[in-house]
């Protein structure tokens, strides 16, 4: 039902719980292993002259410290590319619909949907299977369908392309096949709930007024969150509680005492909402060590190696 | 430039066989080649499509090879560019075909969005028939998953348990049965076990691959063989989905299997979009169409009994099937068969039950923040136990957190005759009280049996500006008098009410009209008058009007099967059984067989990709309105149109 959460497809087809959604990256994992054993093969040095430092510089994941000068391979047991343990592409893909979305002016509700899809996508097909650039696109496009603000999917792709010229292919049908199979992995379940509204419930429910500095701060934060798995895991009340939380911890402290009074007398589930807390804490500091260009990089070879 | 082409399909065709050389051992690119004969029949996929560019040289790369391209020295990607190759040929693989799961009986209406067919789900005997040749000596027999392949008895029989046990599995939430990893869980392809609930949880993808190295280490030659004839011969790709490749094919199904239905209803009615060309199966994926794309999102959303009920999706072969629920009848026929040939009253009782019914279902949808916007007999189906189902979502969607005007998105809606007079005063934002008006129109046919307010539509101009409707408001204004700023506050703010001025006072004839139908219920008088108020803000609400003293007090209650104490039968749906190839798959074969005598489609992609604006249903459905009115004999079978109006009245 479109109505109301509690009733729609979002929770009863696509919400699952942790453990759940670990057994079925688990078993992506497994299979992705199996299908690609040989890993990436990056390519020599001499061809990569430019991204030699970068690629030094990925300290990141401790054991990617390859020598410089061999042809080397990324072995398919890291988490490079895998967009459960990655966040690294995990930020890189949020940072795609964003930016394909800011600059044709898309809604963040539309975007948010996208985000919503890709992860979805993401839980049941590997990155290397489909061309990501692609994914936003049609994500983008879908989600924009959905939302009724369409876009006409010629500007879209060529916008993505001006973006992306090295991996969006010109032929806008290439998008429309996309649609087909992101709508049928999706099982046709498309409308997505969010938690923006819910932070004007909370607001006026807790009684403690958010200035439009505060809102801006909590829609950010609540942006950064489908990064997370919170949206495949929890009702958007809670990710929007939780933002609310880490809003006023940073900028609003002496609100602290009142809103966590609320929180405690709502039934809004504090163990949840403690977890998406402690997901955007570990999700910023994954985002300090955030390395564009390793990722960037690794899409290359991945998408545009010769063979 | 054909010499480009040629090197470039070889050498697209080399890299894939490296590519995939490099990944997989010898015997699995064997395979490899054997799946290329099943995609080049069924998906036009990598050989296939080099293939139609042979032919067709003017459509440099449209149809990717899917394959790792190298790097071009402008770094702007081609038409070339890896895009889902790998994901598609898993999917693809995997899908269980609309045509394996439904036999098609023949198609119930016809009209500018495509086309609905009537189907029975297949029985076992069927899927018997159409595996056995293509299982020769089960190659990968001790398979759990082939079992149940080899097995269909055996794989209905859950699907059947399924659907019986859904009312329960549903009220209990997903969650716990998630939890418990069985095969219910209807959305995860990957986690399903195929071999029934629990009995083998290993991984499907993986299942997947084993399963095609067996079958090409033991199938090898003769077998690939054997699937290639099937293919040319059988000509239908049914055939081959059940192959023991198709390991995973069980999943989709689950994934689309709505596990709501109380009984099986035997009958199903499969929507299929338009395609580009008629009788072709599509060259280029032409996107899914806003209206396509509501109905997809907002029926999988909507569980109520008054709606159709969306039971499964099928993507495939570049075409959109949706699969209903089957309604035996609705409400244009049942008028149609009490006004000819000569009129006979609906039976008040009946009257009343629908009504009810159909304002249930509306109100469920307002209170669910969705318009319908095409409330119109034609689109209200009543099943054969009597269930009124409010169908055709097309032009529905959503109105809360709107992005964009709805005027922005569909500058017309609702097929003129039951379209509100706000509309027609050009109202850019209006509420769900054009609904409410669209089922007092109804209302008022179903006591009167043929439209109350029978317009001519005025076309568009050239210029694509929404003309004003003047006839169709004249129509209005004659049965309920004029409005003034006294029961319309804000009349005088609507973009067209210069217009509106022009016309001369009329007095409210309702009463009179409704007499003269032979109506005496006062109630029923009562909730038609505040149905078609002129003032959408006091128009009586969807919820409200379920509370009417029209409902409360008649001689009859208002009963769950409108059919009840009828003792007539209403005719049941023609079916035409001229086309029943849904899939195109006669015209298919023969491009496969006789690519030379293929006409060349144009790449008129350009003009169905993401059209905005006016919607083209409604315009079209419009337009053959106007034509039933002024007299002019359109043409088509078109039973969920207008135009089918004018033949029977």
């Amino acid at each position: 039902m479109s109505g109301s959460y509690w009733t729609s497809t979002q929770r009863l087809e696509w919400q699952c719980s942790r453990s759940e959604l670990q057994r079925r990256r688990q078993r992506l994992w497994r299979w992705e292993v199996g299908r690609w054993p040989q890993g990436l093969q990056l390519q020599s040095a001499a061809d990569s002259a430019d991204t030699a430092d970068t690629i030094g510089d990925t300290s990141n994941d401790a054991n990617v410290s390859v020598p410089a000068s061999a042809p080397r391979t990324l072995p398919i047991h890291h988490r490079d590319l895998h967009y459960d343990k990655d966040y690294n592409l995990r930020i890189y893909c949020f940072l795609l619909v964003m930016k394909l979305g800011r600059r044709l002016n898309i809604r963040q509700t539309a975007l948010a949907t996208a985000h919503v899809y890709l992860s979805r996508f993401m839980l049941n097909a590997s990155v290397r299977e489909a061309n990501l650039y692609l994914l936003v696109t049609t994500c983008v496009y879908l989600a924009c369908k959905v939302e009724e603000c369409p876009q006409y999917i010629r500007a879209l792709v060529s916008e993505a392309r001006s973006i992306w010229p090295e991996f969006v292919p010109p032929d806008p049908t290439k998008v429309t096949e996309f649609e087909f199979y992101l709508v049928e992995e999706l099982g046709g379940w498309l409308e997505v709930h969010h938690g923006y509204d819910q932070i004007d419930a909370l607001e006026r429910a807790s009684g403690i007024a958010l200035s439009p500095d505060d809102v801006q701060q909590c829609w950010a934060l609540l942006n950064d969150s489908y990064i997370t798995d919170a949206p495949l895991v929890y009702p958007p009340h809670i990710a929007a509680a939780a933002c609310m939380f880490v809003t006023l911890q940073v900028r609003r402290p002496q609100a602290q005492a009142r809103y966590a009074q609320f929180l405690a007398s709502s039934q809004i589930d504090l163990e949840e909402v403690q977890q998406v807390v402690q997901d955007m804490v570990t999700l910023y500091d994954h985002w300090d060590r955030y390395h564009e260009q390793w990722i960037k990089y690794l899409l290359r070879v991945l998408y545009l190696q010769k063979v | 430039m054909k010499d480009q082409q040629e090197r470039l399909n070889s050498n697209g065709s080399n890299m894939y066989r490296d590519f995939e050389q490099k990944m997989q051992n010898d015997l699995h690119s064997q395979n490899h080649g054997q799946q290329n004969v099943v995609s080049r029949s069924l998906w036009q996929n990598n050989q296939s499509s080099n293939h139609i560019q042979n032919q067709r040289q003017q459509l440099v790369g449209k149809q990717g090879t899917g394959s790792v391209h190298g790097k071009t020295p402008m770094l702007m990607a081609n038409n070339d560019v890896f895009t889902i190759g790998p994901y598609r040929a898993r999917k693809d693989r995997q899908r269980v075909s609309v045509l394996k799961k439904y036999e098609i009986i023949g198609y119930i209406a016809a009209g500018t969005y495509g086309k609905v067919y009537k189907a029975k789900k297949q029985g076992p005997d069927q899927s018997t028939s159409s595996n056995e040749p293509n299982n020769p000596g089960g190659p990968s027999g001790g398979n759990t998953s082939s079992n149940v392949l080899n097995n269909p008895r055996q794989g209905n029989e859950v699907d059947l348990r399924l659907l019986q046990n859904g009312t329960d599995i549903k009220s209990n939430k997903l969650m716990n049965e998630r939890g418990s990893g069985s095969r219910l869980d209807p959305k995860n392809p990957l986690a399903v076990a195929p071999g029934g609930p629990g009995s083998n949880i290993k991984d499907p993808i993986n299942l997947t691959i084993e399963n095609t190295y067996t079958t090409t280490a033991q199938g090898s030659q003769p077998n690939a063989n054997g699937v290639a004839q099937n293919v040319t011969t059988n000509n239908t790709n049914t055939s081959l989905m059940t192959s023991g490749r198709t390991t995973g094919s069980t999943n989709p199904v689950n994934t689309y299997t709505s596990i709501k239905q109380k009984s099986l209803p035997a009958y199903y009615a499969i929507k299929k979009f338009k395609t580009e060309k008629e009788g072709v199966e599509q060259l280029h994926y032409t996107g899914i169409s806003q209206s396509a794309c509501r109905e997809i999102a907002l029926c999988r959303e909507l569980n109520n009994e008054h709606l159709t009920r969306l039971t499964e999706i099928f993507l495939e072969r570049k075409s959109i099937y949706l699969v209903y629920e089957y309604a035996e009848h609705d409400l244009l026929q049942i008028i149609h068969y009490h006004s000819h040939p000569e009129k006979r009253m609906i039976p008040a009782r009946m009257v009343r039950s629908i009504m009810w019914q159909i304002l249930d279902g509306v109100s469920y949808l307002h209170q669910n923040w969705i318009l319908h916007r095409d409330l119109k007999p034609a689109n209200i189906m009543v099943s054969v136990d009597g269930c009124v189902k409010i169908g055709d979502l097309g032009l529905a969607r959503k109105f809360s957190n709107m992005l964009q005007t709805l005027y922005t998105g569909d500058k017309v809606v609702v097929t003129i005759w039951y379209r509100a007079p706000e509309l027609l005063l050009g109202a850019r934002h209006y509420t769900p009280a054009i609904d409410v008006w669209a089922v007092g129109c109804i209302f008022a046919e179903l006591v009167g049996l043929q439209p109350i307010f029978k317009g001519e539509e005025t076309k568009m101009d050239s210029k694509k500006s929404v003309p004003f409707q003047a006839n169709q408001m004249q129509r209005i204004l004659e049965v309920l008098g004029t409005p003034s700023s006294k029961n319309w506050s804000n009349l005088h703010k609507y973009p067209e009410y210069e217009q509106f001025l022009k016309f001369p006072k009329f007095r409210n004839n309702l009463p009179a009209w409704y007499h003269s139908t032979g109506g005496r219920d006062k109630n029923a008088l009562d909730l038609l008058h505040k149905l078609l108020e002129y003032d959408p803000i006091k128009r009586i609400d969807a919820i409200d009007s379920l509370d009417h003293d029209y409902f409360n007090n008649g001689e009859y209650p208002v009963c769950e099967n409108v059919f009840e104490g009828l003792n007539y039968k209403y005719p049941a749906r023609r079916i035409h059984t001229n086309d029943n190839d849904i899939m195109n798959l006669g015209v298919h074969r023969s491009k496969n067989l006789n690519p030379q005598q293929q006409a060349v489609v144009n790449n008129s992609a350009a003009n169905t990709l993401g059209g905005l604006g006016v919607n083209r249903r409604i315009l079209a459905a419009a337009a053959a309105a106007a034509a039933a009115v002024t007299g002019s004999n359109p043409q088509g079978n078109s039973r969920n149109q207008e135009p089918s109006r004018k033949k029977r009245r």
